[in-house]
C-alpha cells in the first residue's frame, strides 16, 4: 500500500515537473512565431455612441481556478454588484488571464481534450483532485508572468489581448478613460503584469487585486494606484511575501518596496474573509459584523475605488 | 564505462567519498566524461527559452550546444589549473593534475539537471543551487584524494571563483560576443526592450 503511494506521489511529481518545463513555451511560441501586434484602427470620433454613459472601464481577470470557458457564477454575481454600484463602469469578462492568446483551456490546443474533461468533472464531482489539474497548469502561467526572463513577453501578449478586448467594448484611447484592472488571486499577478504595458497609454490605469498573490513587479511602480483587498483569514494571499524576494523588507529597491514608499499602495482589510470557498470574497451566505454579506462587502469596496472615494 | 555511469552518477550526487575511487579507472574516467556531455546538453536544454525567444534555427542552437561544451571545458581546465596551482604552492602539495581535472569534471555532474532552469520563477534558483552542490563535490574529492580540510578545499575552489570572477570581468563581455558571432548574431533580443517598442509602434499608427 505504501508504495502504492510512493509510486502516485512520484508520478504526481513528474507530472507536475511537466506542466512546470513546458508552461513558458505557449508564451515563447506567440512571441518567436505567431506574434502579431496588430491592433484594429481605434473608431472614429463621429461612431462614438454613449461617450458619456461610459465613464470608465473594468477589466475582470480571474483566479487560477478559471479555464477560461466561463466565470463562476459567484464571480458574474460579484461582478453584477459591482455594476450596480458603479453604473457608468463597462465591465469586461472576456480575457482569459492565464493564456498569452487568450485561448480558453477547451480552445485549440491540444490537450484541450483534458481541459475539457476536468473542467466537466470538477464542475459534476465537486471534487479537489480535478480542480486542482487546472489550479496547478494556472499557477505555472503565474510563475511564467512573473518570471523576469518570460514575463516581458507573457505580459505584452495579455496586455495585447486587455486592449484588444478594451477596444472591442468602446474604449478610445484618445479619449483617456480610466482603466481599472480587477485580478482575482493569481489573477491579480496577471494585472500588474499587463499595466507594465497599458500605462503606455494615456488613460489611468488602477490595479485591484482581490487577494492577490503576486511578486515585485514594474507594473506596481507605473500603475496609477494598486489597491489590495486582503482577508484577514486568507493565507494564500501570504504566498506572494513569502515566495517573492522582491517583497521581503530586505529589498528596499524593489518595485514592490518603492511602491510602497511612494504610497501607490493601499492595502484594504477586508475582514474574516478566505481565499476560495465558502466565507470567501464574493460569497452571499455569510455575512460581517454589520450584517453585510462578503460578496457585498467586496463590491462596496471596488466600486468605491472606481467612484473615487477611496 | 557503462556499468560505472549509475553508480557514479548517484555516488556524486550523493558524495560518497568512495565514488571518486572509480574515476582513477580508464572506464571510470570515460563515464565521467560522458556525464560531463549530459551536463552540457543539459545545460543547452536549459538555454532553450532564449534561444527560442531569438528564433534560433537548428543550426545556431547546435552551435550553441557546441560553444557551451567549449566554455564548460575550458572552465574545467582553468578551474583545475587554480585548485592546482593552490595545493602547490598555498599547501604545498605536489597533486596529480589528471586527478584534480577528474574531481572538477566530477563536480559538474549535477548540472545534469540544470534543464530545470528553465522552469518559471523556480529555475532561477535551480541553477545557483546546482553550482553549490558541484562546489560540495570538489570540497569532497579534494578531502579524499588529497586529504584537504573542508576549509582548505573550499579555499582551493574560492581561487578559482575569484580568478574567474576577474576574468570574467575584464573578457567575459568579449567571450560573449565570441558566443554570439558562433550563433550568427550581433546580439540576443532583450525581450522587455522589443515588447516596449512593438506595442509603441503599434499605438504610433
Amino acid at each position: 500500500m505504501t508504495a502504492y503511494l510512493w509510486y502516485g506521489a512520484a508520478l504526481l511529481g513528474v507530472i507536475i515537473l511537466a506542466f512546470a518545463l513546458v508552461a513558458p513555451f505557449e508564451a515563447l511560441k506567440w512571441w518567436s512565431r505567431d506574434i502579431d501586434l496588430t491592433l484594429p484602427d481605434s473608431p472614429q470620433l463621429d461612431e462614438l455612441e454613449n461617450e458619456d454613459e461610459h465613464q470608465c472601464y473594468v477589466v475582470y481577470l480571474t483566479g487560477i481556478g478559471g479555464s477560461g470557458e466561463s466565470l463562476a457564477r459567484r464571480e458574474f454575481g460579484f461582478l453584477d454588484r459591482v455594476k450596480e454600484r458603479a453604473p457608468g463602469a463597462v465591465i469586461i469578462t472576456d480575457v482569459f488571464p492565464f493564456s498569452v492568446t487568450n485561448n480558453p483551456l477547451t480552445g485549440e490546443r491540444t490537450l484541450a481534450w483534458f481541459w475539457a474533461a476536468m473542467h466537466k468533472a470538477r464542475l459534476k464531482a465537486k471534487s479537489i483532485f480535478f480542480e486542482f489539474w487546472i489550479g496547478a497548469r494556472n499557477v505555472c502561467q503565474v510563475a511564467v508572468c512573473s518570471d523576469p526572463r518570460y514575463g516581458p513577453i507573457y505580459n505584452l501578449g495579455i496586455a495585447k489581448e486587455v486592449y484588444q478586448a478594451l477596444l472591442n467594448h468602446g474604449y478610445d484611447p484618445r479619449q483617456r478613460k480610466p482603466i481599472y484592472l480587477v485580478g482575482y488571486s493569481g489573477g491579480g499577478q496577471v494585472a500588474l503584469g499587463a499595466a507594465c504595458y497599458l500605462t503606455r497609454l494615456m488613460s489611468k490605469v488602477t490595479v485591484i487585486t482581490v487577494g492577490g498573490v503576486f511578486s515585485s513587479i514594474p507594473g506596481l511602480l507605473l500603475a496609477d494606484r494598486v489597491h489590495c483587498l486582503v482577508g484577514s483569514r486568507d493565507r494564500t494571499v501570504w504566498l506572494g511575501p513569502l515566495l517573492f524576494p522582491g517583497r521581503w523588507p530586505i529589498s528596499p529597491r524593489s518595485a514592490w518596496n518603492k511602491a510602497k514608499r511612494r504610497g501607490k499602495v493601499s492595502i484594504v482589510n477586508m475582514g474574516p474573509m478566505i481565499h476560495s470557498g465558502k466565507g470567501d470574497y464574493f460569497t452571499r451566505s455569510v455575512t460581517l459584523e454589520n450584517g453585510k454579506t462578503y460578496a457585498d462587502h467586496t463590491a462596496d469596496v471596488v466600486a468605491d475605488i472606481i467612484n473615487g472615494e477611496r | 564505462m557503462t556499468s560505472n555511469l549509475w553508480p557514479l552518477f548517484s555516488g556524486t550526487l550523493q558524495l560518497h567519498e568512495t565514488t571518486f575511487d572509480l574515476i582513477k579507472t580508464r572506464s571510470g574516467f570515460q563515464a565521467c566524461l560522458a556525464l560531463f556531455a549530459l551536463a552540457v546538453l543539459s545545460k543547452s536544454l536549459g538555454e532553450a527559452g532564449i534561444l527560442y525567444i531569438n528564433r534560433a534555427t537548428k543550426g545556431q542552437y547546435l552551435r550553441g550546444l557546441l560553444g557551451s561544451l567549449a566554455v564548460l571545458f575550458f572552465t574545467a581546465l582553468v578551474w583545475t589549473g587554480c585548485i592546482w596551482l593552490s595545493c602547490r604552492y598555498a599547501l604545498g602539495l605536489t597533486p596529480d593534475y589528471r586527478q584534480v581535472f577528474a574531481i572538477v569534471l566530477v563536480s559538474y555532474v549535477p548540472l545534469i539537471f540544470s534543464f530545470l532552469d528553465i522552469i518559471p520563477h523556480l529555475g532561477l534558483v535551480v541553477f545557483k543551487l546546482l553550482t553549490i552542490w558541484g562546489l560540495l563535490i570538489t570540497i569532497t574529492g579534494l578531502h579524499r584524494e588529497f586529504g584537504l580540510t573542508i576549509g582548505q578545499g573550499l579555499a582551493c575552489s574560492a581561487v578559482g571563483w575569484v580568478l574567474f570572477y576577474v576574468l570574467n570581468s575584464a573578457f567575459g563581455g568579449a567571450a560573449e560576443k565570441v558566443r554570439l558571432r558562433l550563433l550568427g548574431r550581433d546580439r540576443w533580443v532583450n525581450p522587455k526592450e522589443a515588447a516596449v517598442a512593438l506595442l509603441e509602434r503599434e499605438l504610433r499608427r
